[in-house]
């Protein structure tokens, strides 16, 4: 690289006032190093005529190395100083930090087949929307294979499975773009390749997208951040690798055996504590709402309906279940969740993809005892049926993180990491108490979007503030903020129950034996909004396995759940 | 402490090579400080005196003002050169006398007086 020191670094103007402490230096400099004792005073030849000059070109040469000092200390680029573009942006390559590989826009697109048979998809493959270009987020060897529903994953191959019902099968599939582009929900993709029986493609969620080329000074700002040591072998080092490779992460927090919040704290045959990692994660697309068609049976005998549900994406929570008809009537139903990893048992598997859901609901009836929706005959298996809209909440992005720590270039040596989406506090709604002056008009919409803004982003170790809500509302209007308050339940499961084995039938669901409750933590204000809770005491049968507190959870929550309730006296 | 000698004429200075050692060189150092005009150096603005100014535009009323303006010079030197003592030299005395210029001499006389210790004064 050719850096053109003359027209970066040298400063057009010297500046006179400190030439003659250049000269004095120069001066004592050369009286200590030369062997001649030469009079380089002012006034002298040697002193006037070459070290004067010499002065002049020292004072540039220092000005220059200071500006390139400058610019290797990224604080001063990422702060907006720079003196030569071209050589920071080299020079930030040194860390992975470049340009070309930024993703300016990220997201998952759902592809829908008429039949659930299995595919091979090029991993070359292209998606199309408005004209940018997206290709598959995948970190593993191989092609892309889409599995019928009920095949396992191999976890050394890029593997989705199907789910969904009659002509609807669908997969989710995180891609990328480096091109910034904006796509909205439900947004129409078409795809490079012919596929066999392949319906439609569309956007799951908005996409995360910045703009398109990163200025030296975001790219110096990122290099600082996540540069001084992306691996896998400190707490800090972690959180910059899963920075570096995921730039649209909204939070990550690494919890290591020793923290509260660990449920994994066995030891080894040395007594040391076997090395463990729960890395929780929310990406932006942490809350979205998925509605999914499943098919539950029906059992005459307890006149219920039961079975497991599959779903695309890990559930957070379950929502609702209708009937998937015009008239959508809810059930009231019960949840049971089932761990399928040995190593996190219970409720350490909430989170993850290692679970299994199913639900049982008494047939809902009107007044006259008769079922609102008759059950349907399924003629092949001469059973009763019906199917039913699941609506959950979820974070499409934990595949692709999952995906990550378990292709075989980045799974952490010697580490055993397991990638959890954050404990979430549910709200209702979180109520911040406020006065404000007569005649002053509080903007809502600044505030509301401030607080969301600062609510889904805090992840250990910055945790959560009063403070920064407070700023808000003043800042928008307010003249005074009281107590805030939440109406809110932080979950440590997505189901109502916790089963230990897989139901073999809908009589196993009713038994109480069978089951324990997954406790729900009522959460009333900001006080307790890094609540500490655990259960994982060993050796116990009823061991729930879960630990909550500020390193793993988050706030599960949309702005307008954010209510302004004026209280106290305003001041005049 | 070594230098390179100079011819100082009324047309302004040659370079005649000769090595000139020790006081001589600190001398010839203040001389060519008393005919720079202050300002003139970027690398030192206050080194220089006004002495060109008033005497080569003859820019004077009387021999008094003269002296005036020579012992002026004399000070304005004498402080420039005050910080420079890393030779374990210390300039003493800087005079000027201007009386030279009504005696018909194109030169000012000008004698220089520096002392490596205060008990051994040299002229």
């Amino acid at each position: 690289m050719n850096i053109n020191t003359y027209a970066t670094y040298y400063p057009s103007v010297i500046d006179s006032q400190n030439l003659s402490a250049y000269n004095e230096n120069l001066r004592l400099w050369l009286k200590a190093n030369s062997t001649e004792d030469i009079d380089t005073k002012p006034g002298s030849v040697i002193g006037d005529l070459i070290l004067g000059s010499e002065s002049i070109v020292n004072a540039a040469l220092d000005q220059a190395l200071t500006n390139f000092t400058s610019d290797l200390d990224l604080a001063n680029p990422s702060a907006g100083t720079i003196y030569n573009c071209d050589f920071v942006g080299r020079y930030v390559e040194n860390f992975s930090t470049t340009n070309y590989t930024e993703i300016t826009s990220s997201g998952t697109i759902r592809l829908v087949f008429s039949d659930a048979s299995f595919r091979v998809i090029d991993r070359g493959v292209q998606f199309r929307n408005n004209n940018q270009i997206f290709v598959p987020r995948v970190y593993k060897e191989g092609n892309i294979r889409i599995l019928s529903p009920g095949q396992t994953k191999s976890y050394d191959s890029n593997d989705y499975v199907l789910t969904g019902l009659g002509t609807r099968f669908y997969v989710d599939i995180p891609v990328y773009s480096m091109d910034a582009t904006a796509v909205t929900n439900l947004a129409p993709f078409e795809i490079s390749e012919l596929i066999s029986g392949l319906l439609e493609i569309y956007a799951i969620g908005d996409f995360w997208s910045k703009s398109t080329t990163s200025s030296i000074q975001e790219l110096a700002n990122k290099t600082r951040i996540t540069s001084v040591s992306a691996n896998a072998t400190t707490r800090s080092g972690l959180v910059r690798l899963v920075r570096q490779e995921f730039p649209d992460i909204k939070a990550v927090s690494p919890v290591v055996v020793g923290d509260y919040e660990m449920t994994r704290q066995s030891v080894n045959v040395l007594g040391l504590p076997s090395p463990s990692v729960d890395l929780y994660v929310k990406t932006p697309l942490y809350g979205t709402e998925m509605k999914e068609p499943v098919r539950l049976e029906f059992d005459d005998s307890t006149q219920s309906y039961y079975g497991e549900l599959t779903l695309q994406d890990t559930p957070l929570k379950i929502k609702t279940i209708a009937f998937s008809d015009e008239l959508g009537t809810e059930v009231d139903f019960k949840s049971y969740f089932l761990s399928t990893d040995s190593t996190s048992p219970a409720l350490s598997a909430y989170g993850t993809s290692n679970n299994r859901i199913w639900v049982k609901f008494p047939a809902p009836k009107n007044s006259s005892n008769v079922a609102i929706v008759p059950p349907a005959l399924d003629t092949t298996t001469n059973s009763f049926y019906q199917i039913f809209e699941v609506t959950y909440v979820c974070d499409p992005g934990l595949k692709i993180i999952e995906d990550f720590f378990l292709s075989p270039d980045t799974k952490p040596i010697g580490i055993d990491l397991k990638v959890k989406l954050f404990r979430p506090i549910d709200f209702t709604a979180l109520y911040i108490n406020h006065a404000r002056k007569r005649g002053v008009k509080i903007n809502q919409a600044k505030a509301r979007e401030e607080i969301n803004s600062y609510l889904q982003t805090i992840s250990w170790p910055e945790s959560y503030s009063d403070a920064t809500i407070i700023d808000s509302m003043f800042y928008a209007g307010a003249s005074n903020v009281f107590k805030i308050e939440a109406d809110a339940y932080l979950l440590v499961g997505p189901c109502d129950y916790l089963i230990t084995e897989e139901p073999t039938s809908i009589l196993f669901l009713t038994d109480e034996d069978n089951y324990t409750e997954i406790p729900k933590f009522r959460i009333t204000g900001s006080n307790n909004f890094a609540y500490k809770a655990k259960d994982t005491e060993t050796n116990y049968p009823d061991n729930k396995h879960y630990a909550t507190g500020p390193r793993n959870i988050s706030f599960l929550l949309n702005s307008n759940q954010i209510l302004f309730r004026e209280v106290g006296n305003n001041v005049v | 402490m070594t230098g390179v000698g100079l011819t100082i004429t009324g047309n302004g200075y040659d370079f005649n090579f000769n090595r000139i050692e020790g006081n001589e060189s600190f001398k010839q150092n203040i001389i060519v400080t008393l005919g720079t005009s202050v300002g003139s150096d970027i690398v030192y603005p206050n080194k220089g005196t006004k002495l060109n100014i008033f005497f080569i535009g003859k820019n004077y009323v009387s021999q008094t003002h003269a002296q005036h303006l020579a012992n002026f010079a004399a000070v304005a030197a004498f402080n420039f050169y005050s910080q420079f003592n890393e030779d374990n030299l210390r300039l003493s005395k800087i005079k000027i006398d201007a009386s030279s210029l009504f005696l018909n001499s194109p030169n000012l006389k000008v004698n220089v007086i520096i002392s490596e210790n205060p008990d051994n004064f040299r002229n």
